[in-house]
């Protein structure tokens, strides 16, 4: 189409993709500004349709009804206190300091466990800090979906001739992008570590700055 | 509550005891052993054992010492 018609036609806002074809035909249009006698109006339009001319529904849009605004979710939660553990033992890290929750989907009171009800990718994300002085030398963060390991960070020192290697004080992060349904899918943070000495109450540490550790996370895209 | 332990390193104890031959490495390779706590009041419980010589202790034994 020659440049002149094209400049015409976005002059009287209005670009139609396939302007022989009835509003409800495939190759639909774009109305900027529609001035015709449709039901558009005045504003603007998109109308997508398939071959058999069923609204083009699925997916994360719904383009037959009027748009809505749903929040992305995201949370931050923390540690309020440090929190104690065998030796050598995976232990869920009860995180009870919420510092953000967008949605609403996260657990501080009962499970401790991010459990969202729109389903898609997650960014997930979790720092936690080691306390426990006491010769510790194998420092573990995992990941857990649906109550199994789905993936693990690990900070293993062994120095050999050398005793009372220690992770005291150390941070460990681990992050990932995790697939979750939207219904019954949830995630949770275990910690293990293992002492030289073989015995002693393990530590993770917590404080309400929330500085040396978090558990975090958004979704990134969405899959219904 | 059967297999669970609601005392600190009380079935990591038990363990060394039943299996005192049971070494450090294996103790925590986590594709041997998982010793596991979820953090709902009913304590620590033997999650997985794939010990390629020594068998799982059983509750009598992990009663027993």
């Amino acid at each position: 189409m020659p440049l002149s018609r094209i400049k015409s036609q976005m002059e009287s806002s209005q670009l139609r993709l396939d302007s022989s074809a009835a509003s409800t035909d495939v190759n639909d249009r774009v109305l900027l500004n529609g001035v015709d006698s449709s039901s558009t109006g005045d504003g603007y339009a998109v109308i997508l349709e398939d071959a058999t001319a069923n609204a083009f529904d699925g997916g994360p849009f719904v383009l037959s009804e009027a748009p809505i605004s749903v929040a992305n979710p995201a949370f931050r939660v923390g540690l309020s206190a440090d929190q104690t553990m065998s030796h050598s033992t995976y232990t869920k890290l009860n995180y009870d300091f919420v510092q953000h929750d967008v949605g609403g989907y996260y657990d501080n009171t009962t499970n401790y466990r991010y459990q969202p009800l729109i389903a898609g990718y997650y960014q997930f994300n979790v720092g936690q800090m080691e306390y426990s002085n006491l010769d510790v030398y194998d420092f573990i963060i995992a990941f857990y979906k649906n109550g199994a390991s789905h993936l693990q960070s690990r900070l293993r020192v062994t120095v050999p001739g050398v005793d009372n290697e220690d992770v005291y004080a150390s941070i460990l992060n681990a992050s990932d992008v995790i697939h979750m349904n939207g219904t019954t899918d949830y995630l949770e943070v275990y910690m293990r570590s293992t002492s030289e000495d073989g015995s002693g109450t393990m530590k993770a540490w917590g404080g309400t700055d929330a500085n040396n550790q978090c558990f975090s996370g958004s979704l990134i895209s969405r899959t219904s | 509550m059967t297999g669970y332990y609601t005392t600190i390193n009380q079935l990591v104890t038990k363990i060394k005891k039943v299996h005192s031959s049971l070494s450090d490495d294996d103790l925590n390779n986590p594709e041997i052993i998982v010793l596991q706590n979820n953090s709902d009041g009913r304590g620590d419980f033997i999650a997985k054992w794939k010990h390629p010589t020594l068998a799982k202790p059983t509750q009598s034994q992990l009663d027993a010492v």
